[in-house]
């Protein structure tokens, strides 16, 4: 079952003779509960797609559609509600409030929507991602792996539909990634949540159920790996 | 506790020096906001009370209105109170040298009458029944009929009619052919306990001296059963004094008590309330952008540093509603500390000022109140609303910027703002004269023009602000001290009329006052001088349009005693006969300049000069030469003569020698005193004055005057210098605001100069040029702004005077030390700051 299509996305930045295409005619739909890896060199576009993908960044043109809903008709704050619930975002540097402690971070998206704070989930994450005796830490009290399991956690509340992760373990040791790794894929399988995640490392891209290679804004090669 | 809010005030407790500067600055400006509104508020119950006292507490009158409507009008619930004067009737009054004036109006108060009309007492008490009056003072210097307290006073009071019409003090004397009658009806005797000064009801035109007795509430003095009452009213609602007055008083006379619906009065366009509401609005404007641009700066910087992470909560899914909601919060909680803490200062400050020197104000008012301290709902409503006005724009604005930031760029923007791309070329100059360090420095300012934006723009404004508050308040000192003179005498009195001899009485009398050193008088006479046209200045001739001279022009001729002019010629010429002056100064408001020159262009030694209405003097000789020489200077009090154009002084005896002076009353006579104990001399020479049958509104206190004066100026230093101050804190706020945010900002980048090798020497000295160069541009454009600044301040409140434009050239000088103390002080403060922080690496991950 599709639940995301990307058609024909073109993404321009700067006027004149400072234009950058980042994005230059992309296309391809995601199926449900599928994990896919997105490769690339640096400044090849493929944060730009994500971010596009997540609802964070309007394209120059073309359309995203998450369960066949174009996402960009909606106006800022239907498009807000929108990431708060269908969407989480990882990062590589994982952008979490320097001034709210783990738990505040965690149930961040959940408190913006104003809804009730789901504590089963809540504890059942802290024990997962071994955030139990961290609680109530600020983030520059943790290491850099406790950070991202941080920002997964909260990528992970509200139960979004799809997971975007752009390089989440860039900036951890291979004990570290593969842990987090293993923690989106956990959650992949258990929610049954779509996940997209950028990397450069090939022993995570490979886990994948299918990889994209991104070139220059443009999809150069599109390989499923595993059903 | 709401999710929103928690982050808001965490981020508020986590940047505690910037909320604490914030904070600051929000009190500081509310609190002169608060001063000035309650100092305008403060200023208008003075005027109120002012008014009170000069005409009463009372908004309308229903005059000469009969007993029947009194039900009416205690009935009407738009009504506050209402107070009765009882109009009795007239009695001719013997012997009166006034002849619009010849009767004595009998009126009673009752007990409570005084609430709404405010009687001065001169001399005695206020009558205790009717048996009692109180006479008015001017009885005796306006209608010449001197009355004593203990005399008796009888009168044969009836009503003044014109054929059926009766008649009261607003229909003025009626002569032939009207002729009027006072028709009498009884005969009463009272004694006189008291003197008071003519009350504010009676009018000019009145035909009859007001005296008031004592009623009680059924009291009738005279056998026809007849009350006439004259209600004065006061209303709830001062404008709707009208439709009362509409409502009971259609068929009667009625009057409004102007002065005081003035004041209370919403709408007035009266010049005074102008000029303060002028000054308040130039005060408020300076002091509300000097806020604005503090908070706005601390919004700013706070906001703008917190870029990334409201694009990280953005990108969570946080609407811009929800933005706006941590903005809005952070202006609400720092509002909701520094508005009450602002105001209640303001109020505190003010009260302390106006306690220590509202009595001031006694003698700038002939009324003699102090201004005490007032404060008005209006005044801290109006505060708290600009107050916050000023935070929620300054919030606001930065805030929209925020929003309208695509949200991926604010999740990739880096901590440093973009740099220009610009090529920088620095002159081989600036490696020589300020070596590597100048060099770096001149590249940082002119590549990130952007991130010293604020910076100098703060200090641009600081120094206008500065420059503005102390020619603000050099104006107000000028024109303050020009109102003030400096008077080498205590007392002073005068009179219109009278003769050599009625002079010399008086000033033997008034000499025989208590503690009285010295004393003296002069005398003036208009008449006109013969001059050839020939003599005249051409200036003179066009200017008081002359082109068909008759032959003569106005002269003051002054007769001093002679004591007075063998002190005044013993400091000049030996033999001189008399001395005379042809200056002539004015200010003219149009050129708005001093103009000076003189009316001939001869010197004279003799002037002929000849009484003005020559038919008035039986004398057949009625020219007079009289020998002078032209002289500079003038004894005391004479200055306004001198410059309006020919005077000429002479002793008694000279006078004499050329006219009858018994025969001649003069224009007027001015006297002089000297005293040990001004103010005891004064209360008796009022009393003498009365008891000589003239006015004691005449005599002049200078040296109470004096007293007060020197504390109106103390008043307005204190003001002027506290305004500026509080400004200067402000700025001083600002700038340490902006600055050391800035320095703290590029934390990294100074890091790594160190870590490239450059020692913390090399660091300070680049720093120390950026200062410079800043400081220097925003003097660059302070400078010529202030200047601007101050020219239109002076165009707003001094021209009027006789005030030059001054350049503001001490503040500017102020303003240039201590803008690079600041900024140096700052940089160093937050340099140490950035030296001593160890989370280098920390801070870059
Ligand atoms: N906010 C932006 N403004 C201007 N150019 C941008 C912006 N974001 C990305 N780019 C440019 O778009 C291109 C693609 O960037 P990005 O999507 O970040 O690449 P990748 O994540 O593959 O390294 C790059 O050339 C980058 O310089
Ligand atoms: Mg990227």
């Amino acid at each position: 079952m599709e639940i995301l299509r990307v058609e024909n996305i073109v993404k321009v930045y700067g006027k004149g003779i400072n234009q950058v295409r980042a994005l230059d005619g992309i296309s391809f739909s995601v199926d449900k509960g599928q994990f896919i890896s997105i490769m690339g060199p640096s400044g090849s576009g493929k944060s730009t797609l994500l971010h596009i993908m997540g609802g964070v960044d309007r394209p120059t043109s073309g359309k995203v559609f998450v369960h066949g809903k174009d996402i960009y008709q909606q106006n800022d704050d239907r498009l807000a509600i929108f990431r708060r619930r269908e969407v989480g975002l990882i990062y590589q540097f994982y952008n979490l409030i320097p001034i709210l402690d783990v738990e505040e971070n965690m149930i961040l998206p959940q408190a913006l929507d104003g809804r009730q704070i789901n504590d089963d989930r809540l504890n059942e994450f802290m024990m997962v991602l071994d955030l139990e005796e961290r609680r109530h830490h600020l983030p520059n009290q943790l290491s850099g792996g406790q950070q991202q399991r941080v920002s997964i956690g909260r990528a992970l509340m509200n139960a979004p539909a799809i997971v975007l992760a752009d390089e989440p373990t860039g900036n951890l040791d291979r004990k570290n990634s593969q842990q987090i790794i293993e923690l989106l894929k956990y959650s992949n399988e258990r929610y049954k949540q779509t996940l997209i995640v950028i990397t450069h490392d090939e022993q995570v891209a490979m886990q994948a159920n299918r990889m994209l290679i991104i070139e220059d804004g443009c999809i150069t090669k599109d390989e499923v790996l595993r059903k | 506790m709401n999710m929103i809010y928690r982050y808001t005030l965490r981020s508020l407790m986590k940047n505690k020096t910037r909320t604490i500067v914030t904070l600051v600055g929000i009190v500081l400006a509310i609190a002169m906001i608060t001063s000035v509104t309650t100092l305008m508020a403060t200023l208008q119950n003075f005027m109120v009370e002012r008014a009170i006292v000069s005409y009463g507490d009372w908004h309308g009158v229903a005059l000469n209105v009969p007993e029947d409507i009194l039900v009416n009008i205690s009935q009407d619930p738009r009504i506050e109170k209402y107070r009765l004067i009882q109009n009795i009737g007239y009695a001719s009054l013997e012997g009166s040298k006034n002849q619009y004036k010849p009767y004595v109006f009998l009126v009673g108060f009752y007990e409570d009458t005084y609430d709404c009309l405010n009687i001065k007492l001169i001399q005695g008490r206020f009558p205790k029944n009717a048996n009692e009056v109180i006479i008015p003072e001017h009885i005796s210097y306006n209608g010449g009929v001197t009355m004593n307290i203990g005399d008796q006073l009888d009168l044969s009071i009836g009503y003044r009619y014109i054929e059926e019409q009766m008649l009261w003090q607003f229909n003025s004397y009626e002569e032939p052919p009207n002729l009027e009658s006072l028709v009498k009806l009884n005969d009463l005797s009272f004694t006189i306990v008291g003197i008071m000064e003519r009350p504010s009801f009676e009018e000019f035109s009145a035909p009859g001296y007001t005296v008031i007795t004592k009623l009680s509430s059924e009291e009738v003095l005279l056998t026809q059963d007849m009350k006439n009452f004259d209600v004065y009213i006061k209303a709830k609602q001062p404008m709707e004094i009208f439709n009362i007055l509409d409502t009971h008083a259609s068929m009667y006379g009625h009057m409004t008590n102007q002065p005081l619906l003035m004041y209370q009065g919403s709408n007035s366009n009266e010049v005074y309330l102008s000029v303060v509401y002028g000054l308040a609005t130039i005060l408020i404007v300076l002091i509300i952008s000097g806020a604005v641009l503090l908070i706005y700066n601390s919004f700013m910087i706070s906001l703008s540093e917190r870029a990334k992470e409201f694009g990280l909560l953005s990108s969570v899914g946080a609407t811009k509603k929800q933005l706006k909601t941590i903005v809005m919060l952070e202006a609400i909680t720092l509002s909701s500390i520094g508005i009450p803490v602002g105001i209640a200062s303001g109020i505190l400050g003010m009260y302390i000022t106006l306690e220590l020197i509202g009595d001031a104000f006694i003698t700038l008012t002939s009324e003699r109140l102090p201004m005490h301290f007032y404060m008005s709902n209006r005044s801290i409503i109006m505060a708290a609303i600009m107050g916050w006005m000023t935070i929620y724009l300054s919030a606001l604005i930065p805030a929209k910027r925020i929003y309208l930031t695509p949200t991926m760029n604010r999740i990739q923007q880096n901590q440093d703002m973009k740099l220009t791309k610009r090529k920088v070329r620095t002159h081989a100059m600036v490696k020589k004269v300020f070596g590597f360090e100048g060099e770096i420095a001149l590249k940082n300012y002119k590549r990130s023009q952007k991130r010293y934006r604020s910076t100098v723009i703060s200090l641009l404004i600081s120094v206008v602000l500065f420059v503005s508050a102390s020619s603000f308040g050099h104006y107000i000192k000028l024109s303050s001290e020009q109102v003030v003179q400096n008077l080498d005498f205590d007392l002073s009195f005068h009179h219109n009329g009278m003769t050599v001899e009625e002079a010399e009485i008086l000033l033997n009398e008034l000499n025989h006052t208590p503690e009285i050193q010295e004393g003296t008088f002069y005398q003036a006479l208009f008449m006109q001088a013969i001059v050839e046209r020939e003599w005249l200045n051409e200036r003179y001739v066009k200017e008081s349009n002359l082109e068909e001279y008759k032959g003569k022009i106005g002269v003051w001729v002054l007769v001093v005693r002679d004591e007075e002019w063998l002190n005044f010629i013993s400091s000049h010429e030996g033999n001189t006969k008399g001395v005379y002056s042809d200056q002539i100064a004015y200010y003219d408001f149009e050129s708005r300049r001093y103009v000076t020159y003189t009316v001939l262009d001869k010197a004279l030694s003799e002037i002929t000069v000849e009484w003005f209405h020559e038919l008035e003097v039986k004398d057949k000789n009625t020219r007079f030469q009289i020998d002078v020489s032209n002289h500079d200077q003038w004894p005391m009090g004479v200055v306004a003569y001198q410059q309006g154009g020919l005077m000429v002084m002479i002793p008694q005896t000279y006078a004499q020698s050329l006219w009858e002076m018994d025969e001649i009353a003069f224009s007027h006579s001015r006297f002089f005193f000297s005293s040990s104990q001004p103010t005891i001399s004064y209360e008796d020479m009022k009393e003498r004055l009365i008891q000589q049958g003239y006015s004691s509104r005449n005599l002049y206190n200078a040296s109470d005057q004096l007293e007060n004066n020197k504390s109106l100026l103390l008043l307005i230093n204190v003001f002027s210098y506290g305004f500026i101050i509080l400004i200067s804190l402000i700025a001083i706020a600002n700038v340490f605001n902006t600055i050391s945010t800035n320095v703290l900002l590029r934390r990294q980048e100074l890091l790594m100069l160190k870590a490239i090798g450059m020692t913390t020497k090399n660091l300070k000295k680049m720093m120390h040029y950026e200062c410079l160069f800043y400081g220097f541009k925003a003097l660059f454009y302070g400078l010529p702004v202030s200047l601007l600044m101050s020219w239109l301040i002076y165009e707003s409140i001094a021209y009027r005077l006789e005030i030059p434009f001054s350049w503001p050239i001490r503040s500017m000088i102020i303003s240039i030390v201590s803008i690079f103390v600041v900024v140096f002080v700052t940089m160093m403060y937050s340099r140490t700051k950035v030296s001593h922080s160890e989370d280098y690496f920390q801070y870059r991950s």
